[in-house]
């Protein structure tokens, strides 16, 4: 074939049909991921596009009727006082947990890490908070800081510290710390073995060799440990984030959202609005809310890992 | 997006590999389950598939029976019973108990993916709700032939909804007053006829139990985020005089009657301080369990409280005398909640009569008996409530006199979120995060808005 | 070394014990308080203020539990439902990041940030979306319906982890092996899996235990009670009016048992696994 010939050749062809030879080219490839994306599609896809489809719509609990209302629910919510409320929960919630993970995890990766004796040992029961179905790890922490019947007031009378009970709970300035340290508790295991991972990988060289030059064990941490852990740091604490902002198990069967509302998150919210009451058009609006918060989250902290030029 | 020094992108590549390896290695031991679990449940939707609940194909029917909050003590009694009905009329019966805090949801799930159970317990009060979504067969043809005959008056016409029944009548609750015997003596109080005909009686009585040597709160206050709260305030709002709505259905909830009535419930707290420790985190099973343990000196409860204390003295783990009287009365009158609980049709189902034929099996006059002396539940067969048993009994004697005071809760299409929006009330006002007449003027502005 | 460097050392040694023995003291309180509560009576788990230490310890529930639950039933379903879970996320998850990693295409980056936003929301939020999904599968009362979300909702994870994981594997190795005349098939199975090692442990490992804590699910889909797992199984000895809570906790204490043993084993392949990775490099 002629240049000019071959040039038309290809001109001729239109978006579909290049669009398909490509495919064709790299079947293999969309073969490969084929059986994953279908499965999600069905599986989640359809979940998630009713969700955005409810949020247009009023579905009211006591009927089976649906009103288009187009984007009212999302005018109500942002005029009202409760979602900034909900937004500043969920804020704290994140953040505080998101640092007690990625911290206690820390510490215990550090001291894990070493050649030490008894580590299998350490390393299990370190492992055991994970083992224990969420529901039920909240269920003991509710009774631990039980004002009644619970262990740390036991503890906090025998010693001494305080006179009466506490209920920590039942206190709408402080239950959410109540429930953090139960998030905490469950959720930090997860960090840690990431973290050993990341320290265990970590040439053993780079430290001999600060040593030798002299560097103190906390220089030695900040120097060489932490930026050799940025990438684990990030990616481990970008998913706790997600992670933790969706959480539900924990606070409702702690607290149910309350006193007064105040241990409630977004999700805790889209629970009580969209499915106690059952007015799942709010509730789906509420979902879609907080899933482009957490989107565009993850958009921008992705960014800021990948500036080192580090590609997807 | 410089690198700040040349080690920068040596760094940064090390770093990748790191995390790939990181990631790889380490353990992707994430928080089992991070995301949501443990309430289940929706509502709502566009159900449209038709695969009606209903059993597996082939040779055997089976008829899908779903009930809630089936603790260690009944499970024996649906397990047996179950069995009997299978062999005799030849078909399986598939038992489900949920538990009741997504018990609403779990059957709303189930009818709007056309997977309805065609038996389920049903509180009456949600029967406005899934009869909204035509979920629900009416039993008139039960209920006003012979079958229906055998209940009380009362409690029959607590599965009426727009003119049909919903249900039949399955189990009733209703609440008296307990108080520690011991407690009440220590305090210098009368044991043995306590004066506490009304809520003043009780505050007194109270206050002396506070100041005395009775190293146990006096009464019992349910203040969570949980719906038996308002079960709990509603004795004080209707013995005020106040309602929840009015004949057209239209909330009237800050009355001056209200008012006085959370007032009163608030300032056991607040300003008495006659109640149990943090009462924000206290629910209904938190003060009733500190009563069983002999720790508290008057709790409103069931009368399983008393079951329970009876059974726990056999076993050695509790010694206290308790007794019972009635809920005290307010300037309007004297109420002891009173909650049906129906056992319904999903009209889903594809096996009616089969259903029909559970439902009369489970009615027979002796298996009614065991039920309601296991489970702690009013007898709601006229028949079985006459038995001695109940009728000379000291736990179920004052339950059963309870029932000339018995009111239920309004049957809404939303109640759910009527009640939650109470219970915020009642926090905020035990909070003291605003007076009882904020409190409630808000709800009542709230639900004002939900009801057009 | 000196003297003083012996001691610097062991000083050092005794710091860290300390340390790793008090935070190992302070996480594993919530399961001191779980296991002591199952070895007191009834009574004394409500007693106010609560014992710290049991009075009279006794192992009955240890006992009784056999006969009074169906713990042993919701152990195996909880296997049962793990199992199939690992598998079919894995049959997926495998060769899709696997494409990823060794292929650029259109879409890879939609399909990979797609993956991601799974995450983003919660099942409890999902859950009539995904009833309606179950039932038209027709999946409704089956394991499968456990089975199949779970699968979905670890999938992200594991696609992101082995994705990266697949990357650091040189492509060298592949080609040669081309060269030898190889299959892809034998190629994945016999050179790229078995250097993943550590990889595939930590998504097991993750997956597995994602769904043996499910409850959701098992809540939402599974009416037979013969299907029930353990957290299933625990939250339906809650009554309305009574819970057996030495039951419930003596349950919860007995679930993780298979855990630790897992964990006993696993932990030894994450750490053979991650040093092989690293020297590797």
């Amino acid at each position: 074939m002629s240049l000019a010939e071959e040039y038309t050749e290809t001109s001729d062809d239109s978006r579909l049909e290049r669009g398909l030879a490509y495919v064709q080219r790299n079947s293999r490839a969309y073969l490969l991921i084929a059986p994953a994306a279908v499965f999600l599609l069905a599986v989640v896809g359809y979940p998630i596009i009713e969700t955005f489809r409810l949020s247009l719509y009023q579905s009211p609990a006591d009927s089976n009727i649906e009103t288009f209302v187009g984007l009212q629910h999302y005018v109500e919510i942002f005029n009202s006082d409760i979602f900034y409320r909900l937004l500043w929960q969920t804020g704290r919630w994140v953040v505080a947990g998101v640092a007690g993970k990625t911290l206690l995890g820390l510490l215990i990766a550090v001291h894990l890490k070493g050649d030490i004796r008894g580590r299998k040992f350490f390393r299990t029961a370190f492992l055991i908070p994970w083992g224990i179905p969420y529901a039920i790890s909240a269920v003991v922490f509710r009774w631990i800081e039980h004002p009644q019947f619970g262990y740390l007031n036991a503890i906090l009378l025998k010693l001494g510290i305080i006179e009466q009970g506490i209920g920590i709970l039942g206190n709408p300035s402080l239950a959410w710390l109540g429930v953090v340290v139960a998030d905490i508790w469950i959720g930090t295991p997860f960090m840690a073995i990431i973290f050993l991972a990341g320290l265990q990988s970590i040439p053993q060289e780079l430290y001999e060799a600060a040593a030798i030059d002299g560097a103190e064990k906390w220089h030695q941490f900040r120097y060489i440990t932490l930026p050799q852990l940025k990438s684990v740091v990030l990616i481990a604490t970008l998913l706790s984030t997600i992670w933790t902002f969706v959480s539900f198990d924990v606070i409702w069967t702690m607290t149910g959202g309350g006193p007064i509302s105040s241990t409630a998150t977004l999700v805790i919210h889209i629970y009580q609005v969209g499915l106690q009451n059952g007015n799942l058009g709010r509730g789906a609006a509420y979902s879609v809310i907080g899933f482009l918060f957490l989107f565009g989250f993850a958009i921008i902290y992705l960014r800021i890992y990948t500036r080192g030029g580090d590609e997807l | 997006m410089q690198p700040d020094n040349n080690d920068r992108s040596v760094e940064d590549s090390i770093d990748r590999r790191r995390l790939l390896q990181a990631l790889g290695a380490g353990g992707a031991i994430a928080i089992a389950g991070c995301s949501g679990d443990g309430g289940s449940g929706s509502d709502g939707g566009d159900g449209d598939s038709e695969s009606g609940g209903g059993g597996s194909d082939g040779s055997t029917q089976s008829v899908q029976f779903l009930t809630m909050g089936v603790g260690d003590n009944i499970k024996q009694f649906f397990e047996e019973n179950n069995a009997a009905f299978e062999d005799e009329h030849g078909v399986d019966v598939e038992f489900t108990s949920v538990t009741w805090d997504n018990a609403r949801q779990t059957v709303n799930n189930r009818v709007d993916g056309g997977e309805a159970p065609d038996v389920s317990r049903w509180p009456a009060r949600w029967i406005p709700q899934l009869v909204g979504k035509d979920a629900l067969e009416p039993l008139d043809d039960m209920m006003d032939g012979e079958f229906g005959e055998q209940f009380y008056d009362g409690v029959a016409e607590g599965t009426m909804y727009n003119g049909s029944h919903y249900g039949v009548p399955w189990a009733a609750s209703n609440k008296c007053l307990y108080y520690n015997k011991d407690v009440f003596e220590t305090a210098g109080l009368d044991p043995e006829d306590p004066s506490l005909d009304s809520w003043q009686d009780m505050l007194d009585a109270a206050t002396q139990i506070r100041d005395s040597d009775a190293s146990v709160p006096a009464l019992g206050l349910a203040g969570a985020d949980a719906i038996e709260t308002g079960s709990q305030y509603y004795h004080y709002h209707w013995s005020h005089g106040a309602d929840l709505v009015n004949d057209e259905g239209m909330p009237v909830v800050n009355s001056s009657g209200a008012v006085d009535a959370l007032s009163l419930y608030t300032d056991l707290h607040l300003e008495h301080n006659v109640t149990q420790s943090s009462p924000l985190s206290s629910t209904r099973q938190d003060i009733r369990q500190l009563f069983e343990n002999g720790d508290l000196g008057m709790v409103i409860g069931h009368v399983y409280t008393g079951l329970n204390i009876t059974a726990a003295k056999e076993n050695g783990d509790v010694d206290f005398d308790y007794g019972i009287v009635q809920v005290p009365r307010g300037p309007e009158g004297r109420y002891s909640l009173f909650t049906i609980d129906t056992l319904a049709i999903l009209s889903q189902s594809e096996h009616k009569d089969l259903a029909r034929d559970l439902i009369r099996f489970y009615f027979d006059e002796e298996r009614r008996f065991q039920y309601s002396k296991q489970k702690g539940f009013l007898p709601v067969v006229e028949a079985v409530g006459e038995r001695s048993y109940f009728s000379e009994s000291k736990n179920w004697g004052p339950f059963v006199e309870a029932g000339q005071y018995a009111r239920a809760r309004p049957k809404l299409g939303n109640f759910s979120e009527f009640n939650d929006r109470m219970v915020q009330a009642i926090q905020e006002a035990l909070a003291d995060r605003k007076s009882p007449q904020k409190a409630l003027n808000d709800a009542q502005s709230d639900l004002e808005d939900a009801m057009e | 070394m000196t003297m003083a460097g012996h001691d610097r050392s062991s000083l050092r040694k005794v710091r860290l014990y300390g340390v790793l023995i008090g935070l190992l003291g302070l996480m594993m309180l919530p399961f001191y308080a779980m296991f002591s509560s199952t070895l007191k009576p009834e009574s004394e788990i409500f007693a106010a203020p609560a014992t710290l230490v049991p009075s009279d310890p006794s192992l009955q529930a240890y006992l009784q539990v056999w006969t009074q639950t169906d713990v042993l039933l919701w152990v195996g379903n909880s296997f049962i439902i793990s199992v199939g879970t690992v598998v079919l996320t894995l049959l997926l998850a495998i060769p899709a990041a696997y494409s990823c990693a060794r292929n650029d295409f259109v879409g890879k980056r939609t399909f990979l940030l797609s993956v991601l936003v799974v995450q983003m929301f919660a099942p409890v939020v999902l859950i009539v979306g995904l009833f309606d999904v179950i039932s038209q599968m027709g999946l409704f009362n089956t394991y499968l319906a456990v089975i199949v979300p779970a699968a979905a909702f670890t999938l992200p994870f594991n696609v992101w982890m082995l994705y990266g994981y697949f990357k650091t594997i040189p492509v060298a190795l592949e080609e040669s092996a081309r060269i030898d005349g190889a299959s892809q098939l034998q190629i994945l199975t016999k050179i790229v899996l078995p250097l993943t090692k550590p990889a595939l442990v930590a998504s097991v490992t993750y997956t597995f235990l994602y769904a043996w804590n499910r409850l959701l699910f098992v809540l939402t889909f599974l009416t037979d009670s013969a299907k029930y797992n353990i957290p299933r199984g625990v939250f339906s000895m809650v009554g309305a009016l009574q819970t057996d809570w030495r039951m419930m906790l003596t349950v919860s204490v007995i679930g993780i048992i298979p855990l630790l043993i897992l964990f006993a084993f696993l932990e030894e392949y994450i750490v053979a696994g991650m040093t092989a990775g690293a020297v590797k490099e």
